[in-house]
C-alpha cells in the first residue's frame, strides 16, 4: 500500500502538494487504524497542536490551556511535523509590550518543552489566532519578537482566514515566513436555520473570486473534513460539541429530525437528554454539521487556483476517517494537483 | 463571513470546562441585576456555584485555604484542642522533616534530654505529641512530607508535569506497611488518602480504585473525617478515567454535599455523558436528599436553572437548602431579560443570548407560579426570602402594585435587628427602588423632579447599578417622551452630540437651554454657571450641521440666535488659506481668524461678490469663487480646518472613506459623520476656472477641482484604493480630467512647476 502511494505521489509530479493532516486532539497517541489511515493516504507530514493560549475567565491572566499529553510518537514515524499553537484573539486585547515579550518567551519555552517528548523537532510553528484589526499590531509584534526565539532553520508560519487572503492590503499581512490558508468557516454558526456554516460556497465564493494578485506569502491550505454538532438554546447559539456519534440522535423518542440534507441535519430535542456529557433541554435545537465529499470538491476546485506547498486536512479523528477514505483523499489531491 | 478559526472557539480553553473542547465563549454583554449576595445565607457554601455575583464569594470561599482549615481543625480536636492553632498548623504543614524526625527522636527519653527541636521550642502541638509519645502521629507526618512533592502541581503550566512514578508506588508500599502497624484509625484514614492521592496522580486509575476498595472498609469510620471524602474524590477521578461516569459522578454528588473542602472540584468533575449514566447515578442514590444534589449539581453544571428542574428539587425535598439557590439563579436569569430597554441594548448591544419574548414571558410566568405555590404550601425554608422574589418577579412582570404591596407587607414583618433579616430589608429597598424607576412615566410634567427624587434615596446611592439603570430608563422614557436629546445626553453624555449631529437632539436640547432654569443641561454638561454658554455651543452646533448640509444661509440666520455676551469666546479659524499639500494637522499661518457664524457669513458675501463680479465679466469672480473652494475644501475631512465643520474626526475612517459619510464610532449610538462632501468646494472650484481670466489663477482652480475629483474616488463605492497606501492611486478616467487639463493647458505656468516639484505624483496623472 506504501509503495501505491508513493507512486501516486510520483505521479503527481514534482510539483504536487505535500499532504497533511492537522492533529488537534489533547493526546498523541496512535492506534493501528490511524497509522494505517495516514500511510494509505499518502500524508507525509502533520500539524500538530501543542497548546492553547488563552485568558482565564477568572483572573484575567494569559495562561496555557489543554497542553498535548505525548503517549506515543509512532504517528510521527515517515513523517514531519510542524508544531502548533492556537491564540485566542482576546489575548492579544490591551496587551502591552512587555506581556507581548514575556508571552513570546512562554511559548518558546512551551514549545521547547516537548524536544525531550517527541524525538524529531518541529520543522515548522505554527501559530493559529483570529486576530482582528485591532489586535492586528499586538498579534503581528509577537510574531516578529517570536520568530528571534525560534531555531534559526524552523519555518514560521500563521493561519491565514479567507477574508484576510482576498484582502492582504487592508487587512495586514502577518510577518510570517508561510501563511495557512483556512478553507473554512465561511458560514454563519450563530443561527440555527441557515446553512452549512462549516463551508458555505456563497459566502466562500465572496473572497475566492475577483481576486487577482498572489498572496504575498508562500501558502499551504487547510482543507475541512471535520463534523460538529451545535447546540441551539432559546433561538441562540449554546455550545458546540464534538465528537457526537453518528447513532447518538437517531432516538426518536429524544431527538425528533426536523430536516436533512448531505451534510446537515437539524433537530428538535423532545425531552431533557445528555448528549456526549452535555445536558440538553427540551425545546433545544441541535445541529449536524459535515463536509460531504461533492462539497470538499468545490472548496478543492476554488483553492486549486492558487499555487500552494501543502494541502492539510482539519483534523485527524476516526469520523473523518470514515467518511475520507484514503482513495478519496488520494482522489481529491489529484484534483488538487490537477488543477493548479 | 468568516468566523473563526481552526474550531472557532478554540477548544479546552476553559478552565472551569473539565472536557473542554465544547463551549462558546462569554461575550461582553451587561445586564441589570439587583439580587444582593447578602440574602443568601453565608454559611450556604453552595451559593457561588449558582449564584454568580461576581467576585463576592471570592473572599469568602475561594481566597481561604478551606482544606486547610478543616483538615487542622481535625488534628486539634484530635488532640483534645488543648493545642495553639498556629503551633497545629505548624507541627502538620510547615516544620521540616528534619525536625520532625528529631522529635521522634526524643519521645521516651528522661525530661532533661527531652528537648525539642530549636524551631519547634514552645510549639503546644509538639509538646503534646513528644509528652503523650506519640510517635504513630509523627511518622505519620513525615510520611506525608515524603509523599508531598508528589503531589503538588508539577511544572508551571507551560510544561507538561512530570512524575517519578516509580518513587510514587515505592511510597505506596511504604504508606500500605505503615498503614498495617498503625493503629490510629484517625491515622489509617490519612495513610488511605496519601496512598490513594499517589495512585491516581502518578495515572495507575485502576490502582486507585483498588487501594481504595482495599483499606477504607479496614477504617473504622464512625467519627466522620473530611479526609474520607478527599480520599472519595480520587476514587471518583479514577472512575471517572475509567469511563464509569455514572459512579464517579455519583460520589463528587456526595462531597459536593458533604465536603466543602472539596466542593469546588466536585463541581467541576460532576460529568454525566449519556442518559444511561444519569439513570444509573439516581439509582446509586441512598435517598430523595442524594437525589436532590445531583439534580441540583446538573442544573449547575449546565446553568440549566428550568422551573422543571425546580418543581422535580421541590417534589424530592421542598426544603432543600440549595432549593432556594436555584429559585435565585432562574430570578437572576429572569432579571437579566426583563430589565433591559432599547437604551440598553444600543448602549451595551443586544444580548445575543435572549430569549424571544414569548418565551421569557412564559417563563416568568411559571417561576412566578412555582414560587406562589412554594409559598402557599408552606414547606419552604426560608419563606421570607421566597416571598420577597414573588414580589420581585410580580415586579419584572409589570405588576407594580402587586410588587409594592408585597414589599410593604415584608418590611412590616422583618426585625432590622436581626442581621440577616436586615439584609432582606436592603434588599426590598433595592427593589422598591427599582420599581420607583421603572413608574417613570414619559409623558409626566414632573420627570425630571421624580427622577431627581429618586437618586436621594439611601438604597440608590448604595448601589451604582441603580444609577446605570435610571439613566437607562430616564433615557428610554425622554425618548418616548418626544425629547431626542434629552434622551442622548443622558444615555451617553453631551460627547457624542457632535459625532453625528441630528436636528431635532440639536433642536430638543436648544429648547431646553431657554428654559429658566436650564439644570438638565447644566448638570449634563458639567457648566453651572453660565446657562449662556451651554445655549451658544448647542446653537453653533446647529449651525455648523446646518453648513454640513449645504444650508448656509440657514446657518448663518440660525448662528444669529447665539447670545452676544459669548461670541467673544467662540473658537475661530483660518480656512480661506491656499494650502496644496495633503497634510491634515499642520499649521497655517494667516491673520484672519474668524469664528464659525463669521466663515459662513463671509461664504455667502463672496458667493454674492463673485456672481455680481462675474456678470459683468469683473475678472475678480474667479478670486471669489476660488477663495469660496479653498473655504469648502480645507474644512472638510480631507483639510487642515476641519474643526470648524466637525466636532469629531478619526483619521482611521480614511481606510474606508466608501462606506462612509456616516462611520461607525465607539460609544457612539449614531455614528460618526465625517464631511467628506467636496462637491461644494469643487463647484466653486469649476466655477473659478470658468471665470479666470488669468492663466495662473486658472491653474490653480484646476489643480484644486482635480483634487476634489480624487477625493470624490476615494469615497466612491467603486473605489479599490485605500488612501494611506504607498502606492500612487490610479484614478479611473472620469476622475482625470482635471488633472489632464493641467497637464495639457497649463504646463508652461509657474504654478504648474511649482507643483510638479511638490507633488511626486503629479505627472502620473496623465
Amino acid at each position: 500500500m506504501l509503495l501505491l502511494s508513493a507512486l501516486f505521489i510520483q505521479a503527481c509530479g514534482k510539483k504536487a502538494p505535500e499532504r497533511a493532516f492537522y492533529h488537534w486532539k489533547t493526546t498523541l497517541a496512535a492506534t493501528p487504524e490511524e497509522r494505517d489511515y495516514l500511510n494509505r493516504a499518502g500524508v507525509t507530514h502533520l500539524y500538530i497542536k501543542l497548546l492553547d493560549i488563552g485568558v482565564s475567565s477568572a483572573s484575567r491572566a494569559i495562561q496555557p490551556y489543554a497542553l498535548l499529553e505525548v503517549a506515543d510518537t509512532a504517528l510521527l514515524q515517515g513523517r514531519q511535523w510542524s508544531a502548533c499553537v492556537f491564540i485566542t484573539n482576546e489575548v492579544f486585547h490591551n496587551i502591552t509590550e512587555q506581556q507581548i515579550a514575556w508571552l513570546v518567551e512562554r511559548t518558546a519555552y512551551a514549545l521547547a518543552g516537548y524536544a525531550n517528548r517527541i524525538p524529531s523537532p518541529a520543522l515548522e510553528w505554527q501559530v493559529d489566532c483570529d486576530w482582528t484589526p485591532s489586535t492586528r499590531a499586538a498579534f503581528f509584534r509577537y510574531l516578529t519578537l517570536l520568530r528571534s526565539k525560534m531555531p534559526r532553520s524552523t519555518v514560521l508560519s500563521a493561519t491565514i482566514r479567507l477574508h484576510q487572503f482576498k484582502f492582504p492590503h487592508q487587512t495586514g499581512v502577518p510577518p510570517v515566513d508561510r501563511g495557512m490558508l483556512m478553507a473554512y468557516n465561511t458560514g454563519q454558526i450563530e443561527r440555527f436555520d441557515t446553512a452549512n456554516s462549516i463551508y458555505h460556497p456563497e459566502d466562500a465564493d465572496v473572497y475566492w473570486k475577483g481576486r487577482h494578485k498572489p498572496y504575498p506569502l508562500p501558502i499551504d491550505v487547510a482543507l475541512p473534513v471535520f463534523s460538529w454538532t451545535l447546540l441551539y438554546r432559546e433561538q441562540a447559539l449554546h455550545k458546540i460539541i464534538h465528537g457526537v456519534p453518528e447513532g447518538d440522535l437517531s432516538d426518536a423518542n429524544r431527538f425528533q429530525l426536523l430536516d436533512s440534507a448531505d451534510d446537515l441535519r437539524r433537530f428538535l430535542v423532545l425531552r431533557e437528554t445528555f448528549l456526549e456529557g452535555h445536558y440538553l433541554r427540551p425545546g433545544d435545537g441541535v445541529k449536524t454539521e459535515a463536509i460531504h465529499p461533492r462539497l470538499l470538491r468545490q472548496i478543492v476546485h476554488r483553492a486549486a487556483s492558487y499555487p500552494v506547498g501543502r494541502v492539510a486536512l482539519f483534523h485527524l479523528d476516526p469520523d473523518a476517517a470514515d467518511r475520507f477514505p484514503p482513495a478519496l483523499i488520494n482522489s481529491l489531491c489529484d484534483q488538487f494537483h490537477s488543477e493548479q | 463571513m468568516v468566523t473563526a478559526a481552526f474550531f472557532p472557539y478554540g477548544p479546552a480553553l476553559a478552565p472551569e470546562q473539565a472536557f473542554g473542547g465544547c463551549y462558546v465563549p462569554s461575550r461582553p454583554s451587561f445586564n441589570y441585576a439587583f439580587l444582593h449576595p447578602d440574602i443568601v445565607d453565608k454559611k450556604a457554601s453552595y451559593a457561588p456555584f449558582f449564584v454568580r455575583w461576581s467576585d463576592y464569594y471570592e473572599d469568602i470561599y475561594f481566597k481561604v485555604d478551606i482544606q486547610k482549615r478543616d483538615n487542622l481543625a481535625e488534628w486539634k480536636e484530635r488532640f483534645c484542642n488543648k493545642a495553639l492553632d498556629a503551633d497545629v498548623e505548624y507541627v502538620v504543614y510547615k516544620a521540616s522533616s528534619m525536625d520532625l524526625y528529631d522529635m521522634r527522636s526524643i519521645i521516651g527519653l528522661p525530661y532533661p534530654s527531652r528537648n525539642l527541636p530549636r524551631n519547634l521550642m514552645g510549639n503546644t502541638f509538639a509538646e503534646i505529641l513528644v509528652e503523650n509519645g506519640c510517635h504513630e502521629a509523627i511518622d505519620y507526618l513525615l510520611y506525608a512530607r515524603d509523599c508531598e512533592p508528589h503531589a503538588v502541581h508539577q511544572g508551571d503550566g507551560w510544561t507538561l508535569p512530570s512524575r517519578d512514578t516509580a518513587a510514587m508506588q515505592g511510597l505506596i508500599r511504604k504508606g500500605r506497611m505503615q498503614f498495617d502497624q498503625c493503629t490510629s484509625h484517625f491515622l489509617k484514614m490519612r495513610y488511605a488518602y496519601q496512598m490513594v492521592r499517589l495512585a491516581h496522580y502518578a495515572g495507575r486509575w485502576q490502582q486507585t480504585v483498588d487501594l481504595y476498595r482495599e483499606l477504607l472498609p479496614r477504617i473504622d469510620r464512625r467519627k466522620p473525617s473530611i479526609v474520607y471524602f478527599w480520599t472519595l474524590g480520587h476514587q471518583a477521578g479514577a472512575l471517572r478515567k475509567l469511563g464509569q461516569y455514572a459512579e464517579a459522578a455519583y460520589r463528587f454528588a456526595l462531597i459536593f454535599k458533604h465536603c466543602p473542602s472539596k466542593r469546588v472540584t466536585a463541581f467541576n468533575s460532576f460529568h454525566i455523558r449519556s442518559d444511561a449514566d444519569w439513570n444509573e447515578a439516581v439509582r446509586l442514590c441512598q435517598n430523595d436528599s442524594e437525589k436532590a444534589t445531583l439534580l441540583i449539581l446538573r442544573s449547575g453544571v449546565a446553568q440549566s436553572y428550568t422551573v422543571s428542574n425546580l418543581r422535580t428539587l421541590y417534589a424530592l425535598d421542598p426544603a432543600h437548602p440549595q432549593l432556594e439557590l436555584l429559585l435565585l439563579s432562574a430570578v437572576h436569569d429572569m432579571e437579566r431579560i426583563f430589565l433591559r430597554t432599547a437604551v440598553t441594548d444600543l448602549k451595551y448591544g443586544v444580548n445575543p443570548y435572549r430569549p424571544k419574548e414569548r418565551t421569557a414571558a412564559q417563563q416568568l410566568l411559571d417561576l412566578q407560579k412555582f414560587t406562589r405555590d412554594g409559598l402557599q404550601e408552606g414547606k419552604v425554608l426560608n419563606p421570607k426570602l421566597w416571598a420577597g422574589l414573588l414580589g420581585y418577579l410580580e415586579l419584572l412582570a409589570g405588576d407594580v402594585y402587586d410588587a409594592e404591596k408585597r414589599f410593604n407587607t415584608m418590611r412590616r414583618s422583618l426585625n432590622p435587628r436581626d442581621a440577616y433579616e436586615k439584609a432582606l430589608i436592603n434588599q426590598i429597598e433595592t427593589w422598591e427602588v427599582v420599581r420607583a424607576i421603572l413608574a417613570l412615566e414619559a409623558q409626566s410634567p414632573y420627570l425630571d423632579d421624580q427622577a431627581f427624587r429618586i437618586q436621594g434615596y439611601e438604597a440608590y446611592k448604595r448601589d451604582p447599578m441603580l444609577q446605570r439603570f435610571l439613566l437607562d430608563v430616564l433615557s428610554a422614557r425622554y425618548a418616548e417622551g418626544g425629547h431626542p436629546g434629552k434622551a442622548l445626553v443622558t444615555a451617553f453624555g453631551p460627547r457624542f452630540v457632535g459625532y453625528n449631529p441630528q436636528m431635532d437632539v440639536l433642536d430638543d436640547l436648544i429648547r431646553e437651554s431657554a428654559q429658566t432654569d436650564p439644570v438638565f443641561l447644566e448638570k449634563a454638561f458639567k457648566i453651572d454657571t453660565n446657562p449662556d454658554q451651554i445655549r451658544a455651543m448647542l446653537i453653533e452646533m446647529k449651525g455648523v450641521y446646518l453648513f454640513s448640509i449645504g444650508k448656509t444661509e440657514a446657518a448663518v440666520v440660525t448662528m444669529r440666535g447665539i447670545p452676544n455676551t459669548q461670541k467673544e469666546g467662540l473658537p475661530r479659524f483660518k480656512p480661506f488659506k491656499e494650502v496644496t499639500d495633503e497634510r491634515i494637522h499642520r499649521p497655517v499661518p494667516d491673520s484672519l481668524l474668524l469664528t464659525r457664524s463669521e466663515i459662513f457669513e463671509r461664504i455667502l458675501e463672496y458667493d454674492l461678490r463673485a456672481r455680481g463680479a462675474e456678470a459683468i465679466q469683473d475678472p475678480v469672480a474667479a478670486l471669489y469663487y476660488y477663495l469660496n473652494g479653498l473655504a469648502h475644501y480645507n474644512m472638510s475631512y480631507f483639510g487642515y480646518e476641519w474643526q470648524a465643520t466637525d466636532y469629531f474626526r478619526s483619521g482611521a475612517n480614511w481606510e474606508r472613506l466608501p462606506k462612509g459619510p456616516v462611520f461607525s464610532a465607539y460609544g457612539s449610538p449614531a455614528g460618526n459623520r465625517e464631511n467628506t462632501d467636496v462637491s461644494r468646494a469643487l463647484h466653486y472650484f469649476e466655477k473659478a476656472y470658468q471665470t479666470a481670466q488669468n492663466r495662473e489663477l486658472a491653474a490653480r482652480a484646476a489643480f484644486m477641482a482635480a483634487r476634489c475629483h480624487q477625493k470624490q474616488w476615494f469615497y466612491s463605492k467603486t473605489c479599490t484604493y485605500r488612501p494611506g497606501s504607498k502606492t500612487i492611486p490610479a484614478l479611473p478616467n472620469e476622475y482625470l480630467g482635471y488633472y489632464r487639463l493641467l497637464h495639457k493647458h497649463f504646463s508652461d505656468t509657474e504654478f504648474y512647476g511649482e507643483m510638479i516639484r511638490e507633488c511626486k505624483w503629479l505627472k502620473y496623472y496623465h
